[in-house]
């Protein structure tokens, strides 16, 4: 099972919103990516959380800076739109795409990537909502907008029509850390045979133990848990930029009281991860 | 840098170049990535990547007449490594997608994962870090360094695997209980399937223990 640190951007600054909205400045995202690094993460997701509303695309500097200095996958989403955008992404040094507006609005799109650059390289994101009939559906744009697409029918149309990776998002529980539907997962899983990721409200040991049992489950990505106990650790404000809500930051607040999270360094994380697997 | 040795990575318009050069940029080994004859001729050592589809590579690798100069590389005694799909296209031949040639440099070949392991569904591909047993014949797991096990953990990424007991193969692995070929060295010539360029420092260990081979093959 991998643990994968999941770092949303906005413009120059890593950010951290609750059902991915209301997104709070954390700081420096080269500073986090190259401390998870160094703490023995095995893979790290940047998304640009608003790149895909407003048509750009910005991290390649970003991408080339992390790519120099942290060797293990590194997969890149928000606002890639065309084969030339996954290439741009790539020569930057990332090694996978994370496509899901592009991918909803033109479902070819995901047959002509992996062809061009590998299966493994295209990760669908399903960003998805729990329904009032129990079914969950996949939203775009940091779900704002509605796909009327079913998850699972989308996730095994995906894997037919050639990704690589499936990487879900809880939008009900993202940000919270009270847990995952579990339930729901297990069904996922029972209905493809590509690596499945989740992510979206992890923020317990309990879950992650829970999550290790998973049979078939690809990887975790977790958020907030991170990113708030790295915090803790810098001890300091590193701003990129004070662009955005930096009022979080700024105020000085105990973090630790701040988010209903355990208390647990990444070393910690991958303790229990192991644990389950032995 | 070290300027006595230059190594060329092989660029046959597949996969992610950039990241096996930010390692040897870490490492401060002067490299270029390239598919001119000239550039390969004056390489000290060739490192052959790839990630993508085993008939595409194998295609653009004939039309830029890359095998022809692989292989006169290869007989000049050089060292050459090839990685993840680069590994597999050392071999004879590949079931990916129909059957194709590989640059039979060593005997075997690729095969894909079953869909079915005693009734359980596999997931492929295979992503993730999974655990390598490195035999005894192996000179690039640097196991001073990894606390004398013969044991670590890669990142691998692949659908297609070499099998188990290849005469060549110097370490193995398991998925689903197949056991597959991890690593294999012929000579000069050496292979891993998995990603050491993104397997943090284990990974960057095992590049040194290559560039040492260079090194050590330049110097005479």
């Amino acid at each position: 099972l991998r643990l994968i640190a999941k770092l949303d951007v906005k413009g120059p600054n890593l950010v951290k919103g609750v059902h991915l909205e209301g997104l709070r400045v954390l700081g420096n995202p080269e500073y986090f990516a190259e401390y998870y690094y160094n703490e023995g993460i095995d893979e790290l997701v940047y998304i640009d959380v608003v790149a895909s509303l407003y048509n750009r695309n910005n991290l390649s500097d970003l991408i080339r800076k992390t790519a120099s200095n942290i060797f293990v996958p590194l997969t890149v989403g928000g606002g890639i739109r065309c084969l030339d955008d996954i290439k741009k992404v790539l020569d930057s040094g990332a090694d996978k795409v994370y496509l899901n507006t592009a991918a909803v609005n033109d479902p070819y799109f995901i047959t002509e990537a992996s062809r061009k650059y590998g299966s493994s390289t295209i990760v669908i994101g399903l960003e998805i909502l729990k329904q009032s009939n129990d079914q969950y559906f996949c939203y775009t744009n940091n779900g704002r907008e509605e796909t009327g697409r079913e998850a699972i029918t989308w996730a095994q149309e995906v894997q037919k029509l050639g990704a690589g990776e499936i990487f879900v998002t809880f939008i009900d529980t993202e940000g919270l850390g009270i847990g995952l539907d579990i339930f729901f997962i297990r069904k996922l899983l029972e209905n493809v045979s590509i690596p499945v990721v989740v992510s979206g409200g992890i923020g317990k040991a309990s879950q992650i133990k829970e999550l290790s049992n998973v049979n078939s489950l690809s990887g975790i990505a977790v958020a907030s848990l991170l990113h708030y106990n790295a915090l803790n650790q810098f001890k300091i404000s590193n701003f990129a930029s004070k662009e955005g809500n930096t009022t979080f930051l700024a105020s000085d607040k105990e973090i630790d009281n701040y988010m209903n999270i355990d208390k647990l360094s990444l070393r910690q994380i991958k303790g229990l991860i192991k644990k389950r697997e032995e | 840098v070290k300027n006595n040795i230059k190594i060329v990575i092989i660029d046959y318009g597949l996969g992610n170049l950039a990241s096996i050069k930010n390692v040897l940029e870490k490492l401060n080994v002067n490299s270029i990535v390239s598919n001119e004859k000239q550039e390969i001729e004056s390489a000290n050592a060739l490192i052959l990547p790839g990630v993508g589809a085993f008939g595409d590579a194998m295609i653009n690798i004939k039309s830029l007449r890359l095998d022809k100069f692989i292989h006169n590389f290869v007989s000049s005694g050089r060292p050459l490594l090839g990685i993840c799909l680069g590994f597999q296209l050392l071999f004879e031949k590949s079931e990916e997608f129909g059957e194709h040639l590989g640059l039979g440099i060593l005997p075997g070949r690729v095969v894909k994962f079953p869909v079915f392991v005693n009734d359980l569904k596999t997931i492929i591909p295979n992503v993730g870090w999974q655990k390598v047993t490195f035999l005894s014949n192996d000179f690039l797991f640097n196991r001073d360094q990894e606390n004398k096990s013969r044991l670590s953990e890669f990142y691998f990424v692949h659908s297609f695997y070499v099998e188990y007991g290849n005469p060549f193969m110097t370490s193995y692995s398991n998925y689903y209980g197949v056991k597959f070929v991890s690593s294999v060295q012929k000579e000069n010539v050496y292979g891993v399937q998995f990603h050491p360029e993104k397997s943090g420092e284990i990974g960057i260990n095992l590049i040194k223990k290559f560039i040492n081979i260079v090194e050590a093959h330049n110097n005479g």
